[in-house]
């Protein structure tokens, strides 16, 4: 770009999106974000050597030191956070969509700034995504983090379902967003959030991964994660597994176990699942093609009726394994129905021609089919109903991360920015005002 | 008082997107507004009828507002704010303790910042006078 000229080239701005999976970032003005860092930090108690902290605390002649020591390790990203090491936790920042853990998550952006970006936190103006629900505590919080601590000099917070809704082009539409941790259905109209018709509900692709497991346990097939297999033999489909576990392993943790048996499953889920198109049916279940899925340690086993019967529980509540977990629960195109009722009435029919869907675990065969075909029963019979998705996976995975890029890119945008100025002037409370 | 008709155009002074303002009472009633080109064209049974929405803030966004005869969808309340749009128009409403300021504005959502800093700042000089 030529300096010669000031635009919104020159700006270059850079997006965060923080979700329950990955935390994406990169620099507004491009296609996809450079880094899409998982959102699990593994934690590792630093083992203590009594020798090396004696030796160090003597040379520097300071006895603090070896307080120092007890530190925790922490690895993002990754090649590190599967590494088997001993003493190590593997926990996420995110609770519900929102930012629980505030020193996870300052040491994500750190080595988003670091080890992604390359950039100076205070050259860059930062665009940040937040959910629908974010209450104003976060909101100041992160404000006041991003000007502190990283003295960025222009920042704006906005809603992660309106940047998905620009991605798409629009700035109107019934926002479904189905991610990992949550589904939550969102109008957007005229780039504003309509805040108090956000339905949401703890359903998304964890719990998915969550029914696989209990399936794969009700099946009684053994879920070996990467990390203990050494070798494996070629087995027919069906037979048990020949495998030789690793040795000199270190004792890991159950949450670093949990986390290595969910990518498996997530592997298994985005390769195998499918939904029905129309309300499931029997016959269509039966006759459907079983598919094979190899596992890691060399079992090979079968799935046919089980593909569809499992993510049915995200449109039909009696589809879930465990029974305690349905309260409180709707399914994915009632909320969509509760969402757009919630809204104004004159803006409904725009709501209901602009569904849009987005989010990784749509991804799912099957699921925008469904949705069209559930909500049709469901939406006033008068009421045109469309609904749009992005084709790619890239773009329903970074939907929110792209539409930043495009926002942040803008030339109109720039003078929307919160500058330091600004907030040094007013404080925190600026991003109420001037971040809808 | 002839005094609130300052008010109006201090308003108008804050954002260039402002095209018409009124500060009414609690009750509906009108204290001042613009005039001339800029009428401020509400009719006093609509303005009863808007500062009723105060009372029960949470439930405007669900039924919308209306001003000057026009339908505006109300995408955003705040504690004692109204914020109306409808295509590239919208207001601004913000409550003091005795009276509503209104701002009708043109523009669009960049502009529409500088509208509701403006309609807060009168708002709170205002609150904090007692009124």
């Amino acid at each position: 770009m030529s300096g010669a000229i000031y635009g919104g080239d020159e700006v270059s701005g850079l997006v965060f999106d923080a979700g329950s999976q990955s935390f994406r970032v990169g620099f507004a003005g491009e296609e996809y974000p450079k880094g899409d860092i998982p959102s699990y930090v593994a934690i590792q108690e630093a083992i203590a050597d009594a020798d090396i902290e004696k030796n160090e605390a003597m040379e520097v002649d300071d006895n603090s030191k070896i307080q120092n020591k007890r530190d925790k390790n922490f690895f993002i990203g990754t090649t590190k956070i599967i590494v088997p090491r001993s003493k190590t936790t593997v926990e996420s920042f995110m609770k519900d969509g929102l930012i629980e853990d505030w020193d996870l998550f300052e040491r994500l952006v750190e080595h988003s700034y670091e080890n992604v970006l390359y950039s100076n936190p205070s050259e860059h103006p930062v665009l940040f995504s937040e959910s629908s629900w974010n209450d104003r505590a976060r909101r100041e919080k992160l404000t006041e983090l991003m000007f502190e601590k990283f003295q960025v000099p222009a920042y704006y917070l906005s809603k992660n379902v309106v940047l998905s809704c620009f991605a798409q082009g629009r700035t109107h539409g019934l926002m479904v967003d189905s991610g990992a941790s949550q589904t939550s259905v969102v109008p957007v109209f005229d780039g504003y959030a309509v805040t108090h018709a956000v339905v949401k509900c703890p359903m998304g692709g964890d719990l998915i991964t969550e029914q696989l497991s209990k399936m794969l346990e009700q099946q009684k097939v053994d879920l070996v994660p990467t990390y203990k297999i050494a070798g494996k033999e070629e087995v027919n489909e069906g037979d048990a597994p020949k495998w030789t576990p690793k040795k000199n392993l270190p004792e890991v943790t159950d949450s670093y176990d949990h986390y290595m048996k969910k990518m498996i499953l997530e592997d298994m889920a985005a390769s195998m699942l499918q939904l029905c198109d129309t309300n499931i049916d029997m016959d269509y279940v039966d006759k459907l093609p079983s598919t094979p899925y190899a596992f890691p340690n060399g079992y090979t086993k079968e799935f046919g009726a089980e593909r569809i019967k499992l993510p049915e529980c995200l449109f039909d509540l009696s589809y879930l394994k465990s029974e305690a977990k349905r309260e409180g629960l709707m399914t994915v195109a009632q909320m969509a129905a509760t969402s757009a009722n919630l809204a104004d009435i004159d803006i409904r029919p725009t709501l209901f021609s602009n569904v849009t869907v987005t989010g990784g675990n749509s991804l799912i065969l099957g699921f925008v089919e469904r949705l069209n075909y559930a909500l049709a029963t469901k939406c006033p019979p008068t009421i045109k109903l469309r609904v749009f998705a992005a084709p790619t996976q890239a773009e329903r995975k970074y939907g929110a991360w792209i539409g930043g890029s495009i926002l942040g890119s803008l030339g109109t945008f720039q003078q929307m920015w919160v500058s330091k100025a600004e907030y040094d002037e007013t404080g925190k409370v600026i991003v109420d005002k001037k971040c809808p | 008082m002839s005094g609130w008709d300052d008010y109006i155009k201090l308003l108008f002074g804050k954002s260039a997107a402002i095209k018409r303002a009124a500060i009414i009472g609690s009750d509906g009633s009108v204290w001042a507004r613009s005039g001339d080109a800029n009428a401020f064209r509400a009719t006093e049974s609509e303005l009863k009828k808007f500062a009723a929405l105060f009372n029960d803030i949470t439930s405007v966004p669900g039924t919308g507002a209306d001003l000057e005869d026009i339908h505006y969808i109300v995408p955003r309340v705040e504690e004692k704010l109204i914020f109306g749009k409808k295509e590239q128009t919208g207001f601004f409403a913000a409550k003091t303790n005795q009276a509503i300021v209104i701002a009708m504005y043109e523009g669009d959502n960049a502009q529409s910042a500088s509208v509701r800093a403006g309609v807060e700042f009168i708002a709170q000089y205002l609150s904090s006078a007692g009124y």
